[in-house]
């Protein structure tokens, strides 16, 4: 990862961001004081790390749309695990937030950097097999973080 | 040396050397002011691209810092997956 750095610009879309401190916010409101301020400082730190955060503009709220619009519904179902359930709700915004961002990543024709396979490569597909509706954009170049490791 | 300035011989590729002759002709400085403006320019971006590179890592230390030691439940709260009790 810091050879590519080396080399690399890295940017972050907005909706990454509120996604992240939404989820910082909710840390700190669930756990006990003493794991707040943990939770506060690991909050700071990633405020530290951002880099350029690219807007949803119009054009990428246009695409966004146009994806919405062929993908409505998340390709996978919600998280499960031992008695815990991811809300479909909730899944249905983890969708459309990753939406935006792929919108985003497309928009700016830069390479989209992920840990999520199955949803980006379904935006992928989509984009690929509807080139009439994202004329001069694309294709979305997906690179998992995994191979950045 | 001389104003900060030493005298030295260079080998240039020619298409660049006639190419320097020409705007210092056009601005009507020396050769050396050109080719030593051109040099200069390319340092500084070059130290430019260097600190922009520390800053990326610096910014990805900080991002390693964020998420490390956290529990597989914490970081999919972080990652927006937000998880409810079931009675199931």
């Amino acid at each position: 990862m810091d050879g590519y750095l080396q080399w690399h610009s890295v940017h972050l879309s907005a909706i990454t961001v509120m996604e992240r401190m939404r989820g910082f916010a909710l840390s700190i409101e669930r756990e006990a004081p003493g794991r707040q301020a943990y939770f506060a400082l690991k909050r700071r730190h990633y405020l530290d790390s951002l880099g350029t955060v690219r807007p949803v503009d119009a054009t990428v709220a246009l695409y966004a749309a146009e994806l919405s619009a062929l993908l409505p519904q998340p390709p996978s179902p919600p998280k499960r695990s031992h008695r815990v359930l991811e809300v479909r709700q909730e899944r249905l915004f983890r969708w459309r937030c990753d939406i935006m961002i792929a919108a985003t990543a497309l928009v700016a024709a830069m390479p989209l950097v992920h840990h999520n396979p199955h949803d980006f490569e379904t935006i992928r597909m989509a984009i690929e097999t509807s080139p009439q509706r994202f004329s001069t954009l694309g294709p979305l170049n997906l690179v998992s973080v995994l191979r950045l490791a | 040396m001389k104003n900060g300035t030493r005298r030295t011989t260079l080998t240039l590729p020619a298409k660049a050397l006639a190419a320097a002759e020409r705007i210092a002709h056009a601005r009507k400085v020396s050769v050396s002011s050109v080719v030593s403006e051109a040099l200069e320019k390319n340092l500084r971006a070059e130290a430019e691209t260097q600190r922009e590179a520390e800053r990326r890592i610096q910014a990805f230390e900080a991002g390693r810092r964020a998420f490390s030691g956290l529990t597989d439940e914490e970081m999919m709260l972080l990652d927006g997956i937000i998880m409810e009790p079931t009675d199931e």
